[in-house]
């Protein structure tokens, strides 16, 4: 089986393939030395799109965490924001433009395949975002998760953390880091807050905008 | 803002918490990591996860695994600005070729910095060009490397193509203050897109 998983939920609109087709046909064609023409969109689909892949969405199964007590379910927020709860795959290397640099030498040896300490599971059951909060639960009596990952994560959300915290801690992709949170999440040890950015309420998304701005003049 | 129906009686569960992010763009250089670092309380950390991510598995019988664990620096910081609120701040590199990372990042963003080093201004453009796309609001700060603004800022504008109402400030990454202006600029420039934009058809910012 050789598919690339790419976590990112939001990809698969063709309108936003449109859109990173620009980019990248604005630059393969001249190395970024262009001058930006403003308005200059392109409509049609070229060989631009490919650098997506044809993506093949599984439906997310749809099963629910067994205890009620997160702040947040999944499934339950309105979805104007991107995240779907499904899988998406992609079936070819999405960066077609430039070969990838070679990396360092020191990540070349030892490689693991990320999603190894998952199972090979890549679907998060809530919707993780980057700055998404995560608390250990506060219940007098937590059960010792067996896994180390659960356990880093609980020692590390005392004081709530970001998902992106989180990957970066573990040292795991951000795809692997959103599994072991939702497992965690599933299992009781830790709370999903609630993110409030995004459309799917612009109101929330204003009073949140004016909270920050406040908290940025405070600073 | 953050109610949810709550399905059953919950332990104590942790005070609410919220949390935002803003985008730091710009090439290789321009000063992201100095312009994160400035007002992070933590040292910025660096994952490499979201090129990880997209690039894992492309062929288990490939002899080429190194090929997807290429490291890309993506560094974030977490400002408090509240007991409640957490701001994070994610520097990304503009290059074209790490737009998937881009997604993760703009999505729920408030907005977005492009930080424009005056040498280089053709880095800006794929950023400038992208956040364009989706819509997401931002504004570009331009480092005056040396103390010297080798352009005058209309040369900038002009040189960038970017609209008159999009603002262009002067930013030394290197001052917590000058970095705190910047961002109070950016969030209250996405104040308001967000109340332009609710008057027109489409109250979708961010895509
Ligand atoms: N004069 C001046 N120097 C700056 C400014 N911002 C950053 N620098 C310096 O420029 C150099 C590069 O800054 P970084 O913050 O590492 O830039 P970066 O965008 O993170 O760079 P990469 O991650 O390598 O792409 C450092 O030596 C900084 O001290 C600025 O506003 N003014
Ligand atoms: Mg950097």
């Amino acid at each position: 089986m050789t598919v690339t998983m790419n976590t990112d939920s939001g990809f698969g609109s063709g309108n936003e393939e449109g859109a990173i087709a620009d980019v990248l046909n604005g630059f393969a064609l001249t190395s970024g030395l262009r001058r930006r023409k403003r308005g200059e969109r392109r409509d049609d689909p070229d060989d631009g799109r490919e650098a997506t892949g044809e993506q093949e969405s599984r439906e997310a199964a749809s099963s629910s965490p067994a205890e009620p007590t997160d702040v947040v379910w999944p499934g339950e927020e309105d979805h104007d924001r991107s995240w779907t709860g499904e899988e998406q795959f992609v079936s070819a290397e999405p960066i077609p433009v430039e070969p990838v640099a070679p990396p360092p030498a020191a990540e070349e040896t030892g490689f693991v395949r990320p999603y190894a300490i998952t199972g090979g599971r890549t679907k998060a059951n809530y919707p993780l975002e980057l700055e998404t909060l995560i608390s250990t639960r506060d219940a007098a009596v937590l059960p010792v998760p067996d896994q180390v990952e659960h356990q880093v994560i609980m020692e590390e959300c005392r004081t709530p953390r970001s998902v992106a915290e989180i990957a970066a801690v573990l040292q795991v992709p951000l795809g692997v880091a959103r599994v072991l949170i939702s497992d965690a999440a599933d299992t009781g040890l830790v709370t999903v807050h609630r993110t409030v950015a995004g459309s799917e309420n612009a109101e929330a998304h204003f009073m949140l905008m004016e909270r920050v701005l406040s908290g940025l003049r405070r600073l | 803002m953050d109610s949810v129906g709550f399905k059953a009686p919950r332990q104590a569960a942790p005070k609410t918490m919220t949390s935002a992010k803003i985008v730091v763009a710009g090439g290789f250089g321009a000063g992201k990591t100095t312009f994160v670092g400035s007002v992070s309380e933590i040292v910025p950390l660096t994952t490499e996860a979201m090129m990880t991510d997209a690039s894992t598995g492309i062929d288990d019988t490939a002899a080429t695994p190194n090929k997807s664990t290429t490291t890309v620096a993506m560094d974030f910081g977490r400002v408090s600005l509240d007991e409640d609120l957490i701001l994070y701040l994610f520097g990304t590199p503009g290059q074209e070729r790490f737009w998937f990372m881009w997604d993760d990042l703009v999505r729920g963003a408030i907005g977005a910095v492009v930080l424009a080093d005056t040498r280089r201004l053709a880095d800006s453009f794929a950023p400038i060009d992208f956040f364009e796309d989706r819509g997401l609001p931002y504004i570009v700060g331009v480092n005056t490397f040396d103390g010297v603004l080798q352009h005058d800022l209309n040369d900038v504008r002009e040189a960038l193509s970017i609209d008159e109402s999009i603002p262009l400030v002067r930013c030394d990454a290197r001052q917590r203050e000058s970095t705190k202006q910047t961002l109070i600029t950016m969030v209250e420039y996405a104040m308001q897109q967000w109340l332009a934009v609710r008057g027109a058809a489409t109250p979708n910012p961010v895509g």
